[in-house]
């Protein structure tokens, strides 16, 4: 966990270099295809720049990238055991739906202060439950964890449009397809946010520090012999983790309907893969809660910069994507270039 | 230097790594057609000489000539198109694949271009004429050490090695394995290759080599050829300490006490769903070494594994101090006072890429004193960390530095420092010396004695017999999963063992 002064340079140094790539593939591709890269870099600067309005847009940024910090949370938990749950954005989804459920149907028969607490529990209970099923399935049955988490994202799209279109569709829509409006007191706003932001992250963090199931998973992790031989129940860490991973999901969910849409509508226009991105997070912040949260505001940015790109530049989610295909593709390969450093670095 | 026709010449080796000089300008010549030894104590440098010729580490300056020829290999596969094959201590074989399919792997990436069929044949060939008989079609994974180690010695012979480096290649044999293996380097000389024989046990290099090179820490201390002068251990522990060797662990106390372990009527099955262990029964009574003896997948493993609860025993009873402990996870029986210390270090023994000190609470840091009030006291986990390494000279900068950059034998003082720091009332070390060097491997010696004189059982499953003789009280044989024995330490005598552990009978 605690690096060498030296390590630490070389993480840093790695990282840098391999995102500076990055973005200069993407700025040739933009360069290509014919869009401005000047353009790109005045829209996305401008989440910062004028200070007009600083503190709204600061906020923006921030409510846009909680869907993508809490999966990112969650899966430090379950990659730190190297439990490989691709599953975030399924998770996330079913959380969603819970949210809606007591936000949408519950909230008017529920004490206004409670109303959000209940949201909170509904979708880390759902995110959770969903989850445990790939844990489960791998303990049992030796399962693939990959398959399993991956196939249930799919599983949990239809189930979303399913409730949406056939259930929960709001009769005074004018036949659009969508949940009738989260009632007042189940939205959020920066503060609540910051609130469950600070919460989450400090529980991930003292949970990996200084938990039995931490250190557990922690071990599991590095030598799952070693884990053997300390005695360490494989599936029950395996369940927990995945618990408290796909919960932290679940609220990632919660942040989309609460925070920025107020309703549910069909799963395509709900996330654009916001718990795929939160795999992205993870690594670029290497899987330590406090860089996976700046990790996550980055990309928090260039996804409320979004909405401004398509208006301003007619540049479609797609370029997105890219971007952040891009990202994953630097974090991951920059461990290469850290290892390579670090020995440079004990060899001089 | 000699008159030998000289086939390697290295010269003025330089190789350093952080906080160490692994070869200090090292002079080293091998000639056509000689048994080569390579003598030296763990971190001597022997490997990475060895590894350099091999091209698998580059060298800091020196240059090598082979066969008088200019020779700067950039990889493994430069070494063996000049002839040249390592057989490592740890092997490099594809363990899922068959022993054809990691001969073909090998030559297609040496860019040999033999057919599957012929290397079949030649594999067929060596073997007849080698005596090196291996399954072709056997998986790896599932031949035992030494047959793993055939194999790569086959596939050196397939691919027409002239130059063999051989490391350590003894470790993972029994002692009435090891003749064999001396039998088949003499046939290998006779056909007129050359061999590096790396190791550090001196009795070995004598009974082999023509000419013996000793290392210490880096630079060569000795070079003896055996035609012309005559060696005895005692010289060659000379150059090899360059002072008197370490003191012999002492027993200072031989008194059995209480009953601490009954096992009864045992029966373990190994990885491939065998009987691994036979309706195996002993008592362990305090302060007694009960030494097991046998080579390698005997059974050994098994056992102790069911003992300290890695393995689920079918059948039969494991009672300590009348508590039932079959089939108990590892967490219990080490809070029933049940210590190991495995054979496979650095895969089991400690996690490496965790801290010293989060090592040193692998097994235990649930225990008060680590864990209060839900959760675990890392100031306390420090203090407890550096008490070990102070009092068993882990050679580390900080406890909070990873395990992964601690050498082998710290590596097994921090393991034997953590089993007994959980006050066991059992402790079974498993091969706790292998592959360390004499002042570390004596350093545990000597700890195992004081735990035993101080009252608790000990069972020592180890592959070298002067080990379980020089400490045991009492000593078992393994064989095909049935526990012969055991003797008591005045029956015990070296051929009597040996005789059972090559053939599992004359109690």
């Amino acid at each position: 966990m605690r690096l060498k002064p030296s390590d630490r340079l070389a993480t840093t140094l790695a990282l840098t270099a391999s995102l500076s790539v990055a973005l200069l593939v993407f700025a040739a591709i933009l360069g290509t295809h014919g869009y401005s890269v000047t353009g790109f870099a005045r829209v996305v600067s401008s989440g910062f720049w004028p200070p007009e309005n600083l503190s709204w847009r600061l906020s923006s940024i921030f409510i846009n990238s909680l869907p993508v910090l809490f999966p990112a949370l969650g899966l430090i938990v379950a990659f730190r055991m190297g439990f490989w749950n691709i599953g975030a954005e399924g998770q996330l989804l079913v959380g969603m739906a819970a949210a809606t459920w007591v936000g949408v149907f519950l909230a008017d028969r529920l004490p206004g202060a409670s109303v959000l607490p209940a949201m909170v529990v509904a979708a880390f209970v759902a995110g959770a439950l969903w989850a445990a099923g790939p844990a489960l399935l791998r303990v049992w049955l030796g399962v693939n964890e990959v398959l399993t988490t991956l196939m249930l994202n799919y599983v949990a799209v239809h189930l979303v449009n399913y409730l949406v279109e056939y259930r929960w569709k709001d009769p005074r829509g004018f036949g659009f397809i969508r949940t009738p409006p989260l009632h007042e007191s189940a939205r959020i706003g920066a503060a609540e946010g910051a609130v469950l932001v600070v919460l989450a992250a400090g529980l991930v963090y003292f949970m990996l520090r200084y938990t039995q199931l931490g250190f557990e998973l922690r071990i599991i992790g590095s030598s799952p012999k070693a884990a053997r031989y300390a005695g360490i129940s494989y599936a029950k860490v395996t369940l927990l983790a995945m618990l408290i991973s796909g919960g932290l999901a679940g609220l990632g969910g919660m942040s989309v309907v609460a925070g920025l849409t107020g309703e549910l509508m069909e799963a395509q226009r709900m996330s654009p893969g916001y718990g795929y991105t939160g795999i992205i997070a993870a690594w670029l912040g290497r899987l330590h809660p406090a860089a996976v949260v700046a990790a996550s505001l980055f990309l928090g940015l260039i996804y409320e910069r979004q909405s401004v790109l398509q208006a301003t530049m007619r540049l479609g989610v797609g370029y997105t994507m890219l971007f952040n295909g891009l990202l994953l593709f630097a974090a991951i390969s920059s461990t290469y270039l850290e290892k390579r450093l670090r020995e440079a670095g004990r060899l001089g | 230097m000699s008159d030998c026709p000289v086939l390697v010449e290295m010269r003025g080796i330089v190789k350093r790594y952080p906080g160490v000089v692994a070869n200090d300008h090292v002079d080293f010549t091998l000639c056509s057609g000689e048994i080569h030894g390579l003598l030296g104590e763990n971190g001597a440098g022997k490997t990475t000489l060895m590894s350099i010729l091999y091209g698998s580490v580059k060298p800091d300056a020196g240059t090598i000539l082979v066969g008088g020829s200019e020779y700067k290999p950039r990889s493994p596969r430069d070494a063996l198109k000049r002839g040249i094959v390592m057989v490592h201590q740890h092997f490099k074989l594809v363990e899922t694949l068959t022993v054809l399919d990691n001969i073909v792997l090998a030559a297609r990436g040496a860019g040999l271009g033999y057919s599957r069929a012929e290397l079949r044949e030649r594999l067929a060939r060596v073997s007849e004429r080698y005596g090196l008989y291996v399954d072709p079609d056997a998986r790896v994974w599932q031949l035992s050490a030494s047959e793993k180690q055939k194999v790569e010695l086959a596939r050196a012979l397939v691919l027409d090695a002239r130059i063999l480096i051989l490391d350590e290649p003894t470790t993972v044999l029994a002692p009435s394995e090891v003749e064999g293996l001396f039998d088949l380097i003499r046939a290998m000389k006779r056909d007129g290759r050359s061999i590096v024989f790396i190791t550090h046990r001196l009795g070995e290099a004598l009974a082999v080599c023509d000419r013996i090179t000793v290392l210490r820490k880096g630079r060569v201390a000795g070079v003896i050829d055996l035609s012309r002068e005559r060696a005895t251990p005692t010289m060659l522990t000379r150059i090899m300490f360059g002072e008197e060797p370490p003191p012999p662990p002492v027993r200072r106390e031989r008194r059995r006490g209480r009953r601490v372990l009954l096992v009864e009527d045992l029966w373990v099955r190994g990885n491939r769903g065998h009987w691994a262990v036979r309706a195996v029964s002993f008592n362990l009574f305090e302060g007694e070494i009960l030494g097991i003896a046998g080579v390698a997948g005997n059974g050994q493993l098994e056992l102790v594994e069911a003992i300290v609860g890695l393995r689920r025993p079918e059948r039969g009873r494991i009672l300590i101090d009348g508590f039932d402990a079959t089939g108990a996870s590892a967490r219990v029986l080490v809070d029933e006072g049940v210590a190991y210390i495995p054979e496979d270090r650095v895969g089991m023994g400690v996690v490496p890429g965790l801290t010293v000190a989060e090592n040193t609470v692998l097994r235990g840091y649930w225990r008060r004193g680590f864990y209060e009030r839900g959760v675990i006291r890392w100031p306390a986990v420090e203090r407890h960390a550096e008490r070990i390494v102070k009092e068993f000279d882990v050679k580390v900068g900080s406890v909070s530095f990873p395990v992964e950059t601690l050498s082998g034998g710290n590596i097994q003082r921090l393991i034997v420092g953590r089993e007994i720091s959980l006050g066991p009332r059992i402790l079974v070390a498993y091969n706790p010396t292998s592959g360390l060097d004499a002042r570390a491997a004596a350093f545990i010696r000597r700890e195992l004695a004081a735990m035993a004189d101080e009252g608790a059982a000990i069972i020592l499953v180890s592959e070298d017999l002067d080990e379980i003789l020089m400490l045991s009280d009492r000593v078992g044989v393994m064989y095909k999963g049935v526990l012969l024995g055991p003797l008591t330490r005045e029956e015990a005598s070296r051929e009597k063992v040996g005789y059972m552990m090559a053939t599992g009978t004359g109690v």
